[in-house]
């Protein structure tokens, strides 16, 4: 009789433990699929941004162009 | 047997399950990614306002340069330049147009900065590309040796002006003369053919710019420091009005 108590009260601490874990499993589901898109969102980010640095550079180099060209009038 | 169905029961009710720690790790990784993201949105936003101002900054510019080169257009058309080289003034050969041109080919050469100035960028088309290259070409080379008149090339050129005036030929082959059949001897070692121009200026441009040559080999061979001497020969042209040969050596 009390072997089975015991025995049940392990099932029931198993039940809760399992239950948390679940939960965290959904969550860190969660997570990951917004990791992956957080991730495609940062490439594509770093990628605008480098095209807009050579934007900017080809300004400045025409800039500097524009400038001596004035210097030597 | 029924302790080992109960062991494997539980291990399965656990396959699903994601620690703390794990969890705790990977929320981490997305709170860092979000704040690379932020910063990189930031530093795009920064270099398109920058952009913004130096865009600005550039058309200023560019009106600027246009309002200069314009007062200087009607002050360049009469200038008459001469060049200091008196052995082009000397040469017996080359008749007057023929001199303006070694004059404005040389000019080209030793001083290319003030001959794109005065020259070029009046007529300025910003819009074609052969213009575009020309000026940063001109603005950025280093001059290079003047070219003097030599009458061996003046003699290959001027056959070959003669003959393609006659046969309306346009073109660098030595083609046979159809009532002779003599054909001219080529002394030279690079050779730029104009057609259309008779004056110094125009044809000189009309190399340097090289409109339609997308190899831009006229203007390599007129602004090339490994030339001496050269023969300029202006002919009539029968579909052209004149052709201008340059054999340069």
């Amino acid at each position: 009789m009390r072997n089975i108590k015991l025995l049940i009260l392990i099932l029931i601490l198993l039940t809760i433990l399992q239950g948390c874990g679940i939960y965290n499993y959904h969550k860190a589901r969660k997570l990951k699929e917004e990791l992956t898109l957080e991730q495609k969102r940062n490439s594509r980010l770093i990628k605008k941004r480098d095209d807009e640095y050579s934007k900017l550079q080809v300004l400045k180099d025409s800039i500097r162009f524009y400038k001596d060209f004035f210097k030597t009038k | 047997m029924r302790i080992l169905f109960f062991i494997a029961n539980i291990m399965l009710m656990f396959t699903h399950c994601v620690s703390r720690q794990e969890l705790a790790s990977i929320q981490q990784q997305v709170a860092e990614i979000k704040d690379e993201n932020y910063s990189v949105k930031t530093e795009t936003k920064g270099y398109i306002d920058s952009q913004k101002i130096l865009k600005d900054t550039l058309n200023k510019l560019k009106s600027n340069i246009s309002r200069v080169s314009y007062k200087k257009k009607t002050e360049v058309f009469q200038q008459h330049f001469i060049s200091d080289s008196m052995k082009i003034e000397r040469c017996s050969f080359a008749t007057r147009d023929e001199k303006d041109t070694y004059h404005y080919l040389n000019y080209a050469r030793t001083k290319p900065r003030e001959f794109c100035e005065k020259f070029v960028i009046p007529y300025w088309d910003k819009k074609n590309s052969y213009h575009n290259s020309l000026v940063k070409t001109m603005m950025k080379m280093e001059p290079v040796n003047p070219v003097f008149p030599d009458f061996q090339c003046y003699q290959s050129a001027w056959c070959h002006a003669v003959r393609s005036g006659k046969t309306g030929y346009t073109g660098h082959a030595r083609n046979k003369d159809p009532k002779t059949g003599s054909k001219c001897n080529g002394y030279f070692a690079g050779e730029c053919c104009s057609y259309g121009y008779d004056n110094g200026l125009g044809i000189i441009l009309q190399l340097l710019i090289d409109d339609g040559v997308p190899s831009l080999g006229h203007r390599e061979i007129c602004l090339s420091s490994g030339y001496r001497v050269v023969g300029i020969s202006i002919q009539p042209h029968s579909s052209y009005r004149h052709n201008c040969v340059l054999d340069f050596m």
